[in-house]
């Protein structure tokens, strides 16, 4: 088949393919991982990577920045940052006339991929300024705002572990990052590429392979994925079932969920499924490209209750039961 | 594609169908082995299931099968990704985009991997084993065999403890000791058939006392009693005895037979039996004497005042007849009856009609047999009604015959006569007995099952507090509703103190004792054990009647430190000490008309209801509270009552 459209896709798949063989490069292994922040970065959305340290969250990043043709900046969270510090500030400065003014200087937000590590670790007014500029798109300084350049991607991080004088981020917030990829131990056969990679001679570096502009068509190319009626359904439906207060969902959301997802969630798993099926090679989104994503969007959404919190539900269970109780064909 | 479908849902409609059926079918064919329904059930529970499955197969088929569910399935089988829902759904798009149209070419390009066997495959129904198992089960039915239905509550059974019945020792021996006084009533009188039924109802009574019998058995049993007692008890004997004792009154009216008159209106037939026959003798030894007389002149003066006599009765004999010949032959019952008969008759030919028009319809079987019992059991009653009628022509004719016989001369047949007049009364005495018997074992039963529909509230209630509250209970060491061990407790106490013995407690009720107590009267203790007592303030403490608990030291203004338990041993002070000699007296008794009939109570209640003179107090009090009982119209709720109150006052050996 030779139609514009499924010439569109495969050019899609193919960039994809080569950014992912570049990042594999550095990156051994977190397969999923990987494939999580690729959704994100096409769907034009936010990543919120979870994993002790050591595991390659920011070394993931950076080597995305490396294979993309854009403009990287990484921002370390400490309790004592403070929004200035991020998104820039207007400071005193002298011109060739000698004459005093104020001049906006830009704050490490104004990049095209931007690495918040450990994100829980700055005061909430520090996280709220990132995350209003990550749904904004834009950031406001004294009274002048200023357009953030794209695309802008950000990828956060965050210690599991560590709870001592960390501030965890409130689910509002959450509820802004496309996905939250939970980054686990790489397998044993990982561990010995890791370590052959990373204490030879030789030091690798991934190639840019994806230039701005590009990223932007191929984001607008996910949106014209269509998603027939009865899929979509099935995306509202499994949304629907993760709120406790919806009769004849699953017994589990009833007794550990406070609240559910929101309809945050619904687009992101569609964009994410869309993703998905165009690097299937498919044309149209299947109830399986839902049913793939639905972990990775819905996870940080659900907020368990009491019960849940103690018992140390994980979230991720809580939707399997969903997505097994979730009829196909209603 | 879609017909297999459809055929696949009619499967699982089958099956769903047949488990409903097979376990219909499975109950039908357990009470045609129980031999509750006919053995014509079967066949119909038979065809009746196979009808359920094909109903469920054809709704199965005729659901209505949408793309929706075809597509997805399709989708699901042939594992294609969603490609043919997708497909349908953005050909019924009105533009669609250049993906859409690539999603139809593609999913076209995927056609050759749909394969309608593997998509809707004819699998075995979710139910099929549920079915099968419920089939199996109704087969086996078919097979097992069961035991008649042995309803005879002679065989000991073990009986549920829920449904068992039981009865307080007193009660049930309050009853036995009521049934057994029927048996000897029977027996007096002859009457066979109440003899059997009071035998019945010992056997039942035991069958109760050793658990063997359960509630709804109980009644169904006293039903079945009371049903053989109901044509009897119903008869009119009243107006037999109303119309003897008008011929009593006419009798009464001769000198010959003033005595068997006056028998007669006082209900007496077997005194006036007595005297018929006492008559006819003297009718007999007159003719011998007559025949023998020697002095013409003696035995005409004497014949002159016989004669006069004998007149005189022959009238009073006539009247009689027509006294018992007077009302109507049939009787308004009778009339009621035939009215009833004949209601009945013309019910019984709507309901052949109707059923010659729905030969089927079970309602009007079933009305139709209820409607021929109904004739039977009128027929019954007219036949006895008929034979009461019969007995009373009789009497009539032998008094007729003895009036006849009066006006001629003396001889041996005006004595015989008389006999047969004698004769016949002993029989009409013997039926109106078997007829008050009758009546006198309904009261009984229906007295039964009054106390056991109490017994079963009780039972209910018995060990939670309070209970039916009838009464005054005293606030003894028991307390209030201590359940039914409590309750025998207080009871077996009660039995103590009404034997004359100390009981444990004490039922009181205010006024004051001749000893100087503040209690007096003793209260028999109720069944309900909730009710309030109404035990006196000064009694605390003490375990008689009369005594006061809290005693006096034997120094002024020394009190005891709280209420007392037993008697303060200085109560009677220091003992006298008695130096001067003393001398032995007796007291006999004295004669005289005794204690009143309020001295007796007030002493028994004192010192329990032991002694002779209660004994006649009782029995007096019994008679009237009986009397009563029968000729008013008292509802068994109080009969109940007032027979619990006798039945623990009663005389203690």
């Amino acid at each position: 088949m030779s139609t514009p459209a499924a010439e569109q896709v495969r050019a899609f798949q193919t960039e994809v393919k080569r950014l992912r063989d570049e990042i594999a490069k550095v990156i051994v292994g977190h397969e999923e991982i990987v494939e999580g922040v690729v959704m994100a970065l096409f769907a034009g959305g936010h990543a919120l990577l979870e994993g002790v340290p050591g595991l390659g969250k920011t070394m993931l990043v950076r080597t995305l920045a490396d294979a993309l043709d854009l403009a990287f900046s990484r921002v370390q969270f400490t309790p004592d940052l403070m929004p200035a510090d991020i998104l820039g500030t207007n400071v005193l400065v002298e011109d060739e006339h000698g004459r005093k003014k104020f001049e906006f200087q830009r704050g490490p937000l104004f990049a095209n991929i931007v690495l918040a590590d450990e994100v829980n670790r700055a005061t909430p007014k520090t996280q709220s300024a990132l995350l209003e500029a990550m749904q904004e798109q834009s950031v406001t300084v004294a009274k002048n705002t200023f357009k953030l350049a794209q695309p802008f991607f950000v990828l956060a991080t965050q210690n599991p572990l560590e709870m001592e004088g960390t501030y965890p981020l409130p689910e509002a917030q959450l509820d802004r990052f496309f996905v939250k990829l939970k980054v686990g131990f790489p397998s044993r056969e990982a561990l010995h590429t890791i370590l052959d990679r990373t204490t030879g001679e030789a030091s690798v570096r991934a190639e840019k392979v994806l230039s701005g502009a590009r990223l932007l068509e191929l984001r607008d190319l996910v949106r014209q994925v269509p998603v027939a009626r009865p899929v979509q359904d099935f995306a509202v439906r499994v949304l629907e079932a993760t709120h406790p207060q919806q009769k004849g969902g699953p017994g589990i959301v009833q007794k550990y969920v406070r609240f559910g997802g929101s309809p945050r969630g619904a687009q992101a798993m569609l964009l994410g499924a869309k993703i998905r099926a165009l690097l299937a090679g498919r044309f149209a989104v299947s109830v399986d490209d839902v049913k793939a994503v639905a972990r990775p969007t819905l996870r940080h959404r659900l907020i368990l209750n009491f019960e849940g919190e103690a018992q140390g539900v994980d979230p991720d269970t809580i939707i399997d039961a969903i997505l097994a109780e979730t009829r196909t064909d209603a | 594609m879609r017909r297999r479908v459809r055929a696949q849902r009619a499967i699982e409609g089958a099956a769903i169908a047949a488990v409903v059926a097979a376990a219909a079918v499975a109950v039908l064919l357990y009470l045609v082995r129980l031999r509750l329904l006919d053995d014509v059930w079967a066949l119909r529970a038979v065809a009746g299931g196979v009808g359920i499955v094909g109903l469920g197969a054809l709704v199965g088929a005729l659901r209505r099968v949408s793309w929706l569910s075809v597509a997805a399935r399709i989708d699901a089988r042939c594992e294609l990704s969603d490609r043919v829902t997708s497909a349908l759904a953005f050909a019924a798009e009105a533009q669609p985009t250049p993906f859409m149209q690539a999603a139809i070419a593609d999913a076209a390009a995927h056609a050759d991997r749909i394969d309608a066997r593997r998509a809707a495959p004819l699998r075995w129904p979710d139910a099929g084993g549920a079915a099968c198992g419920f089939a199996l089960g109704a087969a086996v039915l078919t097979l097992l065999w069961f035991p008649p239905w042995d309803l005879d509550f002679d065989a000991p059974r073990l009986v549920k403890q829920r449904d068992r019945l039981t009865l307080a020792d007193d009660l049930l021996a309050s009853e036995k000791e009521s049934f057994k006084s029927l048996v000897d009533e029977a027996k007096r009188s002859g009457d066979r058939e109440m003899q059997q039924l009071a035998d019945d109802m010992q056997q039942l009574l035991a069958a109760l006392d050793r658990g063997e019998i359960d509630r709804q058995q109980m009644f169904d049993k006293l039903a079945q009693i009371d049903e053989r007692l109901r044509a009897d008890s119903e008869r009119d004997f009243e107006s037999v005895k109303r119309k003897l004792k008008a011929a009593g009154a006419e009798l009464g009216k001769s000198k010959l037979g003033k005595e068997t008159g006056k028998a007669l209106a006082e209900e007496d037939l077997a005194k006036a039996k007595k005297e018929l026959e006492k008559l006819a003798a003297e009718a007999e030894k007159l003719a011998a004497e007559r025949q023998k007389a020697s002095d013409a002149r003696q035995a005409q003066a004497s014949e002159l005042d016989k004669e006069r006599a004998r007149q005189e009765l022959a009238r009073a004999l006539e009247k009689a007849a027509e006294e018992v010949q007077k009302n109507d032959r049939r009787s308004p019952e009778e009339k009621k009856l035939d009215a009833e008969e004949q209601r009945l008759r013309e019910e019984e030919r709507r309901l052949k009609r109707e059923q010659q028009e729905k030969p089927n319809d079970e309602e009007v079987r079933r009305k139709l047999q209820r409607n021929q019992r109904e004739l039977e059991r009128l027929e019954r009653e007219k036949q006895k009604m008929a034979e009461q009628r019969r007995e009373l022509e009789r009497l009539e004719r032998e008094l007729r015959k003895a009036a006849e016989e009066m006006r001629k001369k003396l001889s041996p047949e005006q004595a015989e006569a008389l006999k047969k007049l004698a004769e016949q009364l002993g029989k009409m005495e013997n039926e109106i007995k078997k007829l008050g018997n009758a009546k006198m074992a309904r009261v009984q039963i229906a007295e039964l099952k009054e106390v056991l529909r109490r017994a079963g509230r009780r039972g209910n209630g018995q060990d939670g507090q309070g209970g039916d509250g009838e009464g005054q209970e005293g606030q003894g060491k028991q307390g209030q509703g201590q359940g039914k061990d409590g309750r025998a407790q207080r009871l077996r106490d009660f039995d103590q103190r009404a034997r004359g013995g100390q009981g444990g407690d004490t039922l009181v009720l205010g006024g004051k004792s001749p000893g100087g107590g503040d209690t007096t009267v003793l209260l028999p203790l109720p069944m309900g054990g909730g009710g309030q007592g109404g035990q006196q303030p000064g009694g605390e403490g003490g375990d008689q009647p009369g005594q006061k608990g809290q005693g006096q030291g034997d120094k002024p203004g020394d009190h005891g430190d709280g209420i007392g338990s037993q008697h303060d041993p200085n109560l009677y002070g220091r003992a006298t000490e008695l130096a001067a000699k003393h001398k032995d007296s007796r007291v006999s008794g004295q004669q005289g008309a005794g204690p009143t009939t309020s001295e007796t109570i007030l002493g028994s209640a004192e010192r329990g209801f032991a002694s002779r003179g209660y004994k006649k107090v009782f029995s007096d009090y019994t008679s009237v509270a009986e009397e009563v009982m029968t000729k008013e119209r008292v509802p068994p709720g109080y009969r109940f009552f007032v027979k619990r109150y006798f039945n623990l006052i009663k005389p203690r050996e």
